[in-house]
């Protein structure tokens, strides 16, 4: 079961970007950065689970459908970008930008450290 | 809401970029061999087999030693083909013991901490045989919290979980607790004490003494052991986990003695031939390793690390190995004069087909 939850954790990734393209409401981007941060952790999460998921040659079919659901969630955030404004509250802005800032970092680690 | 063409075109460009990617980058699991190497009936049980265990497999190589001599066979690999052999290092390590006793350079009743610096740790007063037959009540890692994080995180990323030196060694020792002392636990970190224990009576390293004592005698001249990355050759073969993922070499630093070793078949069927025929070479009668020992009763039969299949489950004396790319399995039929050998580069355990082999030849 335990060999599950790596794949487990990239779905819920790439589907939480998936969402955050597409969605109407529930769990859709506020704005720019929220969208570019759900977008970098899933690009970065799926890079990072070629070294963490056991991609036996079942699963492998789940790596090209996280490929084209990512591919997917890419589409829609390219065409919500213009329509988002850059940050829904600028009076946060020093936190938002703190918030993102660390993600990033963490997301940029775990594919450094994964992938080099 | 109409969008200009402009974006819709990156749209499709970045959906297109985002698959490219993933399929250029998509993990391919390897798939066994076909290559077919050395005896063709021995090669095809061993691809008929392969499957007996699931996992992924890649290359295999098996030998059969028995009277008449070794007959080889492999999927995409030879007699001559490098595997890391993993725990099967620990007979090695109670052969060295074994040979020091015979010098008299320990006994076997003698506590590791006369020879390392445990303290006045629980683990000093631990018997150099029962860090052999896994009677030491230590458990099978180093439970500190740096060396469960980097077991933990190894096993996601098939690195080698014991890059720690003597000292660090030491350390996880003192640190240890005695878990039902007397009863057999296998511990990793029991046989690693034992080996840098005799390497420390001896006054030389682990890979010298093992060189100079088994090695070299045996004539074993492709198989050798790099306690650190920095120390194996360039392009050192590297296996898979058993999901198929690549996973790193294991080196395993001061735990060296307990699976560091890499050898081919044709070196490892010289030892099981020593093995069977009580060769001069090996130093010792190798039925000191070889017999079970200790209380009968509950738990495995085993020797100086030598497991023996109890007497319902088969004849066969052995020991196996797994590191975070390959599998290795040594069984002898002691009585009926058999070996057999099956070394992998995939994780996916060859014990099953070893025994499986060991019963088809008799």
């Amino acid at each position: 079961m335990t060999n599950w939850i790596p794949l487990i954790v990239v779905v819920a990734f790439v589907g939480g970007f998936a969402l955050s393209a597409w969605s109407p409401r529930f769990g859709a981007a506020r704005d720019r950065l929220a969208l570019a941060t759900d977008g970098l952790a899933a690009a970065g999460i799926l890079i990072a689970s070629r070294a963490l998921v056991d991609w036996s040659t079942a699963t492998t079919l789940a790596w090209y459908a996280l490929v084209l659901l990512l591919a997917a969630a890419t589409v829609g955030a390219v065409l919500r970008w213009q329509s988002l404004p850059p940050l829904k509250d600028p009076a946060k802005r020093t936190r938002r930008a703190i918030g993102a800032g660390f993600a990033a970092t963490v997301i940029l680690s775990l594919v450094a450290v994964t992938s080099l | 809401m109409k969008r200009p063409t402009r974006i819709r075109l990156i749209a499709v460009g970045a959906a297109l970029a985002v698959i490219v990617a993933g399929v250029l980058a998509a993990p391919r699991p390897p798939t066994l061999s076909t290559s077919a190497t050395g005896d063709p009936g021995l090669a095809q049980s061993l691809a008929d087999k392969a499957g007996i265990e699931p996992g992924a497999r890649d290359t295999l190589v098996t030998a059969v030693i028995d009277a008449e001599g070794v007959a080889y066979a492999g999927l995409g690999a030879d007699e001559t083909t490098e595997f890391e052999i993993g725990s099967i290092t620990k007979t090695f390590t109670a052969l060295l013991l074994a040979q020091a006793v015979e010098r008299g350079e320990v006994a076997l009743t003698d506590p590791v901490g006369d020879y390392l610096d445990l303290g006045d740790s629980a683990a000093a007063d631990v018997t150099l045989a029962d860090l052999s037959s896994h009677r030491s009540g230590l458990p099978r890692i180093a439970i500190t919290v740096s060396a469960l994080a980097t077991s933990l995180w190894s096993s996601y990323r098939g690195s080698d979980p014991y890059p720690f030196d003597l000292a660090a060694l030491e350390e996880h020792a003192r640190a240890a607790a005695l878990t039902d002392p007397g009863t057999v636990a296998y511990s990793n970190l029991g046989v690693a004490l034992l080996g840098q224990a005799l390497a420390a009576a001896a006054g030389t390293d682990y890979p010298e003494l093992l060189q100079t004592r088994v090695l070299e005698p045996l004539g074993m001249a492709h198989t050798s052991i790099a306690v650190t990355a920095d120390a194996l050759p360039a392009g050192a073969r590297t296996g898979y986990t058993t999901a198929g993922r690549p996973a790193d070499a294991w080196t395993m630093g001061a735990y060296a003695p307990a699976g560091a070793i890499r050898s081919t078949a044709a070196d490892m069927a010289l030892y099981a031939q020593a093995l069977l025929s009580a060769d001069p070479a090996l130093g010792v009668d190798p039925a000191t390793v070889l017999d079970p020992q200790g209380p009968a009763g509950a738990g495995p039969l085993i020797g100086l690390a030598w497991f023996t299949q109890a007497p319902e489950d088969g004849t066969a004396t052995w020991h196996n190995g797994g590191t975070g790319g390959f599998a290795s399995m040594l069984a002898l039929d002691r009585t009926a004069n058999r070996a057999v050998i099956v070394l992998g580069n995939t994780a996916t355990s060859v014990d099953a087909l070893a025994m499986s082999i060991l019963e088809e030849n008799k």
